[in-house]
């Protein structure tokens, strides 16, 4: 169970998150959407501590997180995954350390400096990226590949983590659909197979509303929406995205769509952009 | 709309009016320094003048000979005297007779450039980290690094080195020291500002995925950052070569030393010798070193 209870974070006078409060069971995939600025990502981040929270605190299992320091708080990030937009992965570094260094947070640093790893821990990491199609790129630099196959890696690198739950910053903002369609199977394969717990920032309703158990929404960065996706009706949306959404947002989003429709899947259900 | 337009008028040439006065007032500065830098250092045109025909006279000495004391010298620069043998005055043989001494300290001023360049590249690699302000280093610790930087790259190295023989005595070891220094305080800023332009976002996975400042400084930047550092050390390894060439001047080891002795007592076909041999080192030394590092870049956008 993890819960987040009244959580701000401001950056000067600016309320990024102003108050979410969420209890989120074990094993749930919980998708994340608002328009951009509306404080998804200042959220993901608090909750494995990549940001420090103004007030307010995380609970993880009745633990509060939100006090941890040093050695514990690493200890915490490890077991909190994280997933970014842009991978976030080392760019000269080839994909098989990239993905080992989802250890790092348990190889002693006589070991991490020389690079030293052990036999088990080359095995969990072919075996992550087995899972995810990409171990035939175990050598290859991390910066030769396509955005798709980074995501796949980061992913791979957020399962060497050993990890409790999965926070996934926007993981597709960056793909094409072909490979962001890849990347959401394997997120919902890890839900689904591993029973982690996913929170995952979405920019399209379509797909948080196919992959996700359970949708939470945020404007102004408060939680303005949290139900299941079929709760999410046309009403609740103009409520999210505003009436009058601007221009930018709506011409994505039909982008979006229509790459979706292009790629061959069809089957989503009620787009945003049909219903603005 | 036209008084407003009147307004930005004023307001336009008020703008220049201040800035050209800022320009005149900065310019008459510029002039006055320069005024007084020539006035004290006496760099006289006059005295440039007089001067320019005094650099043939050099050459006329080294060119030439005296067939015996108090007669008119003789211009000698030709093909039977340059590669006349050893006791043919004006001779190349002549000139280097002593090569065997020039080239073991040539050597010694190499070996010393590379071994302070080592020392410098490290101790500056090892300080940029905590100089960078985008590592989270505590204040404290980043604000002295900064300062300790500073300090070693300020004091002229010739005056390091003159400290460094006292205790170190008279020898290369001083010398080292002295460029090794040097180095660091240059090569740990230059250091320190690769890093704060280094993409942040391999940094921010390693710290996502819970490790310590050693694990982000191993995998987040060393990986981005080292092949600038390589560059850049290359760079200061062609630097040192030239600095350590001066070392010997104060009995820091080296070439210097030779070179010292020689204009002490004026003898200008050893001058000239080594003085040609250290350009012809420096030169050849330059063109590795930038082969080198053109291989480096080459790899790295590969
Ligand atoms: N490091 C920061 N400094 C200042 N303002 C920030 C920072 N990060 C986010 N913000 C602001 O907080 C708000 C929420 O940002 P963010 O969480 O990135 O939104 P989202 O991910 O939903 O697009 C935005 O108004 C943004 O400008
Ligand atoms: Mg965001």
């Amino acid at each position: 169970m993890l819960e987040l209870q009244q959580l701000v974070r401001r950056f000067g006078h600016r309320v990024a998150v102003d108050g979410a409060t969420l209890a989120i069971p074990a094993g749930q995939m919980v998708g994340v959407i608002g328009r951009s600025g509306a404080g998804k990502s200042t959220l993901l981040r608090m909750i494995n501590r990549l940001i420090a929270p103004t007030s307010g605190r995380v609970l993880f299992e009745g633990r509060d997180v939100t006090a941890l320091r040093g050695r514990d708080l690493r200890g915490w990030r490890a077991s909190a995954a994280m997933v970014f937009q842009q991978f976030n992965l080392t760019p000269r570094l080839d994909v098989l350390t990239n993905v080992l260094c989802g250890r790092l947070n348990t190889v002693p640093a006589w070991r991490a400096l020389p690079k030293i790893f052990t036999p088990r821990e080359r095995t969990l990491a072919v075996r992550a990226l087995d899972r995810l199609g990409m171990a035939d790129f175990a050598f290859s630099r991390a910066d030769a590949l396509s955005g798709g196959q980074q995501q796949r890696v980061a992913i791979a690198r957020a399962m060497m983590q050993e990890p409790r739950l999965i926070l996934a910053d926007e993981p597709i903002a960056s793909l094409d659909p072909m490979n962001a369609k890849l990347v959401m199977d394997a997120l919902r394969d890890i839900n689904a197979r591993d029973g982690l717990t996913v929170l995952c920032n979405l920019h399209t309703l379509d797909i948080a509303r196919e992959y996700c158990h359970r949708i939470v929404a945020m404007a102004n960065g408060r939680v303005v929406f949290d139900g299941p996706p079929a709760a999410l009706t046309a009403s609740a949306v103009r409520e999210i995205y505003g009436n009058n959404t601007n221009g930018e947002q709506h011409v994505s989003q039909t982008r979006i769509r229509r790459a979706h429709s292009g790629a061959g899947a069809g089957a989503y259900g009620l787009g945003a952009s049909t219903v603005l | 709309m036209s008084a407003s337009l009147d307004l930005f008028e004023t307001r336009y040439a008020a703008l220049r009016r201040k800035r050209r006065t800022t320009t005149l007032l900065g310019a008459a500065i510029f002039v006055l320094l320069v005024l007084c830098a020539i006035f004290d250092t006496e760099f006289y045109p006059s005295k440039l003048l007089a001067g320019i025909p005094k650099i043939g006279e050099y050459f006329d000495k080294l060119f030439s000979v005296a067939p015996a004391r108090g007669q008119p010298r003789v211009a000698v620069l030709a093909w039977d005297h340059l590669f006349g043998g050893i006791d043919e005055a004006q001779s190349v043989a002549y000139w280097f007779y002593r090569f065997g001494t020039y080239a073991s300290l040539l050597w010694q001023t190499i070996q010393m450039a590379f071994v302070s360049t080592i020392m410098g590249a490290t101790i500056g690699f090892a300080l940029s980290f905590p100089a960078a302000r985008n590592l989270g280093t505590p204040k404290l610790v980043r604000l002295a690094t900064r300062r300790a930087l500073e300090v070693a790259r300020s004091v002229p190295q010739v005056v390091l080195a003159f400290i460094l023989i006292w205790p170190f005595s008279i020898g290369p070891l001083a010398g080292i020291l002295a460029i090794g220094i040097h180095t660091a305080g240059a090569l740990g800023k230059l250091f320190s500002e690769i890093n704060e332009n280094a993409d942040m976002r391999p940094a921010d996975g390693i710290a996502a995925v819970g490790g310590g400042w050693l694990a982000v400084v191993r995998y987040g930047f060393v990986p981005q950052v080292l092949p600038n550092f390589v560059s850049y050390a290359l760079l200061r390894f062609e630097i040192n070569v030239r600095s350590s060439t001066i070392m010997g001047f104060v009995g820091a080891g080296g070439i210097g030393q030779e070179f010292r002795r020689v204009i002490s007592f004026n003898i200008y076909e050893e001058v000239s010798a080594i003085a040609i041999l250290i350009v012809v080192i420096v030169s050849v030394l330059d063109l590795t070193s930038e082969r080198v590092r053109a291989r480096f870049m080459a790899a790295r956008t590969a």
